[in-house]
């Protein structure tokens, strides 16, 4: 890491000491400054709630303290200023903003933060927004040759979605929140080994609601908050549990337990996928220090039953016997780059065969076009005169076409499946 | 000649002559006057006319555009009623006044100054009420603030205008919210500007109740400021200007409103392809901000920077205020579509205005001209174009009330231009009438 320039320092200085305390963690101005306001900002929101509302416990402590602060000239009290200087120094030690202000918004949803859970990322804001455009591309039209065909099921309106390794429960919320208009009938369910992360989930589930950016119908009503004990809301509709999905039984179970007749129509996952020479070479600071390594860097497996593979990719060989037993239409997995992308897009269609459908891999943000110049649909001819060194848009794999879309890192990959 | 026993010649021609042009002022509010325009009110009849029939039409059957055209004219209709029916208690007054009755006419010249007085300001509603209303008077706008192009004493001063924004906004009781508050970068040395002053490189402020850009429309244009700045080390007085733009812009959540049946016309609706702010998604070239080294999991990003492009006018926007990338992609597709329809706009009307009679080409503002001055030395705040001063400069800039009387007459100012544009109209077409009458009706423009 370079070292900062003291003109910088001073420049930072000069405008707030709380700027040039954050300069060391932000690493430039503009995102300090960024940062500083964003911490103001909460300060003066938590200050406005009265101290029992307030959300973050610490703050509220601290606020009730000082009921009748003196109040300055810029209208913050000293107490504000003073709790303001001890949160950009906490920052500047490297403690994710996300923990500091309990929250990081995604999409339209605000998702609690806490620590021990991993901080949801906005690469996988992107992709799940792009995922449930596919699901209502896919099974919408799915829907409609069904209707034709005359069969049962006529118009689709169930939608089974789970997510492995949830941990703060984003993507399940936030596929939710997106979903349950286009489709009658939604259930979701996010599974997580971690105590806290369950937790947290549940309790995310719950604020989301309380504030208006999911749907007050998901409140429990009397019977069914009480009937799962410790569940809690929405249990029937968005429900966290705590699984290890390594285990035997596991798979058998949720198929028993949830899937009923038709299985599920979605799995996706946010697996931890660092490898451990990546976990101290390329994360950073904060991320090594203060987010869980459970939820970033596989554990080593010892078991022998499946063939040998990448220590970080276990998951992923785990996620696609799972898909064997659950069935779903369509699978998405985050992965940590494109080489990744192309180890588990090998390892999906080997253990797929014949229900394989297609293979799409996503970078960073599916949904921006990367090439410069022409805008529309040119991916096919208007690619091979401009820059070679870094984006190639298709490739193979075991002879089928896999086509990257996207720009960035190579990040997640879709399957879809029959 | 002269009682002076010596006069300098030059002088003396100096007095000898009148009054020179450049101290008179030919701004004014009063573009209406107390008598209207035979023109204007011949529209405001058929107007009128047309307003009655539509009623009685209404009475048997019910037909939604009529109805929607019957409530823009009842203003007309209203404002006219209340003039004749003053036209006609004046001509009463008039004929009372010269009776034979010494009180009687006594009386009834009292009567009639105060008559008088009413009737300038009911002819002044009347030929407001005919000005064609603002497309976008009932939207929810964008104030746009910019430094103009010089050093940091313009920055300095940005950051004062986008304050004395939000000020009045409290003040008023108008919902804003700050989209964009990007600071300069550079040559923060401390104490730069006034007090707290932050050199602004760009700020947007969103005033989100509906009518607001009607009430922010006449604000638009060049804000010069004349100080001596905090870094000037000789006392010198610096000018510099503040550019702000006023932008319609849509309410936050379309869907939130639904039901009401009120909305007119294409402009309600951003997905629809007649309207202004209809801004194809494939002509927009999306970029986010991309840190080096491995994303996703390895790293910790908080900001989400992104950055639109709408390619065919090389507008751009970007976007990195708030935490969500979501709200910002949302903030910057908002901020980019009223820039898009503020162009549009914009062309519409030079493509009017070249149409139009050039008479009046010369009270038209453009982006290009000042507006007002806020003259710290003097104390002193001056609005160009309605030639209106104020003299409590610090209330002006904590957006009180002085702030509001300068917007008031700045918008009555634009009122009464948009009078005088509607006159120039009515008088040409009036003339292109007379004149076509020989040849047949074939150049009657229609009336829109």
């Amino acid at each position: 890491m370079p070292r900062l320039p003291p003109a910088l320092l001073q420049r930072a200085r000069s405008v707030s000491p709380d700027l040039a305390t954050l300069l060391p963690a932000c690493r430039d101005l503009e995102s300090a400054r960024n940062e500083l306001r964003w911490i103001r900002e909460h300060v003066s929101a938590a200050a406005l709630l009265s101290p029992g509302q307030a959300r973050h416990p610490r703050a509220a402590s601290s606020f009730s303290e000082a009921p009748t602060a003196k109040v300055r000239r810029d209208g913050r009290s000293n107490h504000e200023n003073k709790v303001v200087s001890g949160l950009c120094r906490r920052r500047a030690r490297g403690e994710p903003l996300q923990y500091l202000l309990g929250s990081q918004p995604f999409g339209p949803l605000e998702i609690q933060c806490r620590r021990g859970v991993l901080i949801p990322r906005p690469e996988t804001e992107s992709w799940t927004y792009a995922l449930a455009e596919d699901i209502v591309a896919r099974l919408a039209s799915a829907a409609a040759s069904h209707g034709r065909n005359g069969t049962s099921e006529g118009k689709r309106s169930r939608l089974r979605i789970v997510d492995l390794c949830t941990g703060t429960g984003c993507i399940p919320l936030l596929l939710y929140a997106l979903l349950h208009k286009r489709f009658r009938d939604v259930r979701v369910w996010g599974f997580d080994i971690e105590e806290r992360a369950v937790r947290l989930a549940r309790e995310n589930l719950r604020y989301n609601i309380t504030r208006g950016f999911l749907p007050s119908s998901l409140l429990p009503t009397e019977h069914t908050g009480a009937s799962e004990g410790g569940n809690g809301d929405g249990s029937e509709v968005i429900r966290f549990e705590k699984a290890d999905i390594f285990a035997d039984d596991w798979s058998e179970s949720i198929t028993q337990q949830e899937g009923g007749s038709d299985g599920i129509d979605v799995l996706v996952s946010n697996p931890p996928y660092i490898s451990t020479k990546g976990f101290h070479r390329d994360t950073g600071r904060s991320v090594r220090n203060f987010e869980p390594r459970l939820a970033l860097v596989p554990r080593p497996r010892d078991d022998e039953r499946s063939a040998p593979c990448a220590p970080e990719d276990v998951f992923y060989q785990r996620l696609c016997e799972v898909a064997e037993t659950l069935r779903p239409k369509i699978m998405l997995f985050e992965v940590g780059d494109l080489e990744q992308a192309l180890r588990v897009a090998q390892m999906a269609s080997l253990t797929a065969g014949e229900r394989l459908r297609d293979i799409e891999i996503w970078r960073d943000y599916p949904d921006v076009v990367e090439e410069q110049g022409g805008t529309g649909d040119s991916d096919s001819n208007g690619n091979s005169n401009s820059n070679s060194n870094i984006t190639p848009t298709e490739t193979y794999i075991e002879g089928t076409k896999v086509s990257i879309k996207g720009s960035g890192h190579g990040r997640s990959i879709l399957v879809h499946l029959r | 000649m002269f009682p002076a026993p010596w006069v300098c010649r030059r002088c003396a021609t100096a007095l000898a002559q009148p009054l020179r042009r450049q101290f008179l002022r030919y701004a004014s509010t009063d573009a209406a006057g107390t008598t209207l325009p035979p023109a204007l009110l011949q529209r405001a009849r058929n107007l009128a006319a047309e307003h009655a029939a539509l009623a009685t039409t209404l009475e048997q059957t019910f037909d939604g555009k009529a109805a929607k055209r019957l409530g823009e004219l009842s203003r007309v209709a209203t404002a006219l009623r209340s003039y004749d029916a003053a036209r006609s208690s004046l001509a009463e007054l008039d004929q009372l006044s010269r009776s034979s009755d010494a009180e009687l006419r006594q009386l009834a010249h009292d009567e009639l100054a105060s008559t008088h007085a009413q009737l300038a300001s009911l002819a002044t509603a009347l030929s407001a009420s005919l000005t064609p209303r603002d497309p976008y008077a009932h939207m929810p706008c964008l104030v746009e603030i910019r430094p103009g192009p010089g050093g940091m004493e313009g920055r300095y001063f940005a950051d004062a205008v986008y304050k004395m924004y939000r000020a009045y906004c409290a003040r008023v009781g108008l919902r804003c919210n700050t989209v964009k508050y990007d600071v300069a970068d550079g040559a923060e040395t401390a104490g730069g500007g006034a007090v707290n002053e932050l050199p602004l490189a760009e700020a947007v402020l969103e005033v989100l109740d509906d009518g607001a850009y009607d009430l922010f429309r006449a604000e638009a244009g060049m804000h010069r400021v004349q100080r001596v700045p905090a870094t000037e080390k000789q006392g010198r007085t610096h000018t510099s200007a503040v550019a702000v733009w006023v932008l319609p812009s849509f309410p936050a959540a379309p869907e939130a409103g639904g039901g009401g049946g009120s909305s007119p016309g294409p402009e309600a609706d951003f997905e629809n392809p007649e309207s202004d702010f209809y801004i194809d998604p494939k002509e927009v070239k999306t970029e986010k901000m991309r840190a080096g080294g491995a994303g996703g999991q390895h790293v910790n990003k908080t900001e989400s920077a992104i950055r639109l492009t709408h390619i065919p006018t090389g507008t751009t926007v970007s976007m990195q205020d708030s935490r969500s990338q979501h709200r910002n992609r949302e903030d910057a597709w908002r901020l980019l579509r009223s820039r898009v329809a503020a162009q549009r706009r914009e062309a519409q009307e030079q493509v009017a205005r070249s149409l139009r009679n050039s008479v009046l080409a010369s009270s038209q503002i453009t982006r290009g001209d000042k507006i007002r001055t806020y003259n710290y030395q003097q104390d002193r705040c001056t609005d160009h174009r309605a030639g209106v001063d104020v003299h409590n400069l610090p209330d002006v800039l904590l957006g009180g009330e002085s702030l509001g009387r300068l917007m008031e007459s700045a918008r009555g100012w634009l009122v009464g231009r948009d009078i005088q544009l509607l006159i120039a109209e009515e008088e040409a077409k009036a003339a292109a009438e007379a004149k076509g009458l020989g040849s047949g009706n074939g150049n009657g423009k229609k009336k829109k």
